[in-house]
Parts: C-alpha cells; sequence; structure tokens
C-alpha cells in the first residue's frame, strides 16, 4: 500500500504532512512519558520484525500479493504513540533506501499506515476490554487476604480470563488494513494525478484489502500469541492497556 | 543475558528464518500488490507507474535488490538482513534518545525542587 511519488496531489499531500508532522509531535510527547526503559530493546527489534515481514509477499488472488503492515501488533505490544514512532521509521527507510513509496508521498504513507489505523486498535481495546472475565471471588485461586494483592496476583499469573486478545487482535489489525485501504483510495479518488474517481477507487482497494487484511490479522495474532506464550510480561494487562499513551 | 536481550534475539533469529523461508519457497510471490493492482485494474496497463521515479532511482537497493544482473532469493533475504539491522539500530537510536532526554528533564526537576527543599 505504498503510494509512489507522482500518483497524489500536492493539494493532497501538503494536509497529509501537516497532520503527520502535529501528531507526530504530540505521539513523541507521549511516547517520553510512557515509554518504559526496559522496552527499548524488544521495541526496537519489534520494528525490524515488521520491517522483515513487510517483505513477505503472499500471494490472494489473480496474481496479486498481499504484505504486512504491522501498526496493531507494534500498538499491541509497545503502544500505539510509539507504533506511530516505529512506522515512521519502517516507512522513511524504505523510501530512501528501498524505494518502497516516495519521498513526497512519505506523509500520505505514514499518515494512511500509522494513523488512519488507529481505529483498529480502538476496536481491539474495546473487545478486549469487553471479553475480559473476572475470576469469581469463590475461585479456589482468588482465596486471598486483600483485594490488593488478589490483583496484583491475578494479573502477575495472568489469571484473568483475558479472552479479547487474541480476538481483539484478529479483528482490529483486519479492521486496519480495511481503513488504511478506504483512505488510501479516498487520496487517490480525489487527486488529479490518478483520473479514476472515489466510486472505483474506493470499492477497488477495498476489495482487494478485504483478502489481504486475512494475511495482516493472521500474522499479528500469531505473533501477539506467541508473546501471550513466551513473554506474557510484554503484553499489557487488561487494567492498564494504553489508548493514547 | 538478560532476558529481554535473549527474547529480542529470538525473534530477530525467527524473524529472518522465516523470512529466508518464505523467500525460498514457491508461495512467495513478487507480484502487485493490492495498490498496484488496483492502478493496473483501473488503468488497463499492467505496467502502469506514475510520472515520477525519483526515489527509485537514487535508492542504493531499489524494490530490495542489489543493483546487479541477477538477484536471487539469497541477495533479497540479504538485503532484508542489512535493512531489518538499520531498522532496528536506528529505532533503537531514536528510543535511547528520547528516554535520555526525559531522565535528564526528570532530575533536572528534581534537582531544583531539592534545591528549593533545602533552602
Amino acid at each position: 500500500m505504498h503510494i509512489a511519488d507522482g500518483l497524489l496531489d500536492l493539494t493532497i499531500l501538503i494536509p497529509l504532512w501537516i497532520v503527520v508532522f502535529a501528531y507526530g509531535a504530540y505521539s513523541l510527547i507521549k511516547v517520553r512519558k510512557s515509554l518504559q526503559g526496559e522496552l527499548t530493546p524488544i521495541a526496537s527489534v519489534l520494528t525490524a520484525v515488521v520491517f522483515a515481514f513487510q517483505m513477505l509477499n503472499f500471494p490472494i488472488a489473480a496474481g496479486t500479493s498481499g504484505h504486512f503492515l504491522g501498526f496493531i501488533l507494534l500498538a499491541i505490544l509497545i503502544s500505539p504513540s510509539a507504533a506511530f514512532w516505529m512506522m515512521t521509521v519502517i516507512l522513511t527507510i524504505q523510501a530512501f533506501i528501498f524505494a518502497d513509496g516516495g519521498i513526497l508521498a512519505l506523509g500520505a504513507n505514514i499518515f494512511n499506515m500509522a494513523i488512519a489505523t488507529l481505529p483498529g486498535y480502538l476496536l481491539y481495546w474495546v473487545i478486549r476490554k469487553r471479553m475480559v472475565k473476572p475470576i469469581p471471588q469463590d475461585h479456589p485461586e482468588s482465596s486471598e487476604n486483600s483485594e490488593s494483592s488478589l490483583q496484583s496476583k491475578v494479573v502477575k499469573k495472568g489469571l484473568y480470563q483475558d479472552r479479547g486478545l487474541l480476538i481483539g487482535a484478529f479483528i482490529g489489525a483486519y479492521f486496519s488494513l480495511l481503513t488504511a485501504s478506504l483512505i488510501c483510495g479516498l487520496e487517490i479518488g480525489i487527486s488529479s494525478s490518478f483520473p479514476y474517481p472515489i466510486s472505483l477507487t474506493v470499492p477497488f482497494m477495498l476489495g482487494y484489502h478485504a483478502l489481504i487484511g486475512l494475511g495482516e490479522a493472521l500474522i499479528t495474532t500469531f505473533v501477539v500469541a506467541f508473546f501471550k506464550k513466551y513473554a506474557p510480561e510484554y503484553i499489557p494487562n487488561i487494567q492498564k492497556i494504553p489508548i493514547w499513551s | 543475558m538478560k532476558r529481554e536481550y535473549k527474547i529480542a534475539l529470538m525473534l530477530f533469529g525467527g524473524s529472518m528464518v522465516i523470512l529466508g523461508a518464505f523467500l525460498w519457497m514457491p508461495l512467495y510471490l513478487a507480484g502487485p500488490d493490492g495498490l498496484e493492482r488496483v492502478m493496473f485494474d483501473l488503468t488497463n496497463n499492467e505496467e502502469y507507474e506514475p510520472d515520477s521515479n525519483i526515489e527509485y532511482e537514487s535508492a542504493p537497493f531499489p524494490d530490495y535488490s542489489f543493483k546487479i544482473s541477477e538477484n536471487t532469493y539469497i541477495h533479497t533475504w540479504l538485503i532484508g538482513l542489512i535493512g531489518a539491522i538499520i531498522v532496528g539500530a536506528v529505532m533503537f537510536g531514536i528510543f535511547k534518545l528520547v528516554k535520555i532526554k526525559h531522565i535528564t528533564g526528570e532530575n533536572q526537576t528534581e534537582s531544583t525542587s531539592n534545591e528549593v527543599m533545602t533552602n
């Protein structure tokens, strides 16, 4: 979904650059407040992993391929604001070193893949919050003295039934790709450089990305499941899922 | 070795193995992606490209390939490895910079408040 230079008009690119700069500054403030130092190695490696996974082109239909986007994965494991910067670094390096996506169109690509994908993260957040099932008080493992010690034990041992984590990751990732492709379709549809209207670009974009989204959702769910099994401490617990941090 | 570094190493190694395996498998398809397919379909031109192509000429590894006559999957994998290392290193640097500045800011605030309390 990397837009090349020459596809979008400057009248579209400039406002998108402004939004990206404004949101980038806001995200930086949030990241400085919320990012824990010990997350730095994992966050950096995750960025590299998403870059590598973006190179995996999987076939969908009619000789068309899809590739991973990764914003929801990064947002789930680190935070949406950090994910914005991680995606920005990936897209910038892709544009300058690998000619994947235009340099002028970089603002549009960052907007599409790191801001327009935010509704997918919100969906994940809502699903995870809604689907959590508290452990009943008479449960044998919850028979602790104080409520606070129970809380910490439950969180540490992952005793609460976090049923929404993988479902939320799957649906959120799928939805994020759809919103990104919808916005991308709108952009190329209103651009005079690409002489086809929104009524054509949007359905075509959504159609192909409805299939690619399944790959996105599967990869995201697989990596989140890996973390859930082998490094659950990196999955924000249900009480502290970041929404804007 | 610290646990976070072990997990980071496992993730990085795992992703590189997956990338290598995927590039080698016949399942890999370097065909047009969703956006390119939309442009091809609408223009009825399988080789449609926007007018400007500056980034392609100036990039060191255009289209994830070396500027040599024939690139195999090993070359693509090597570029993936180089790219992943660059991305990881840049991100690590940015996060360290952000956190160092943050900590310095906190220390300054703390020392100022301590001075006020001493006075």
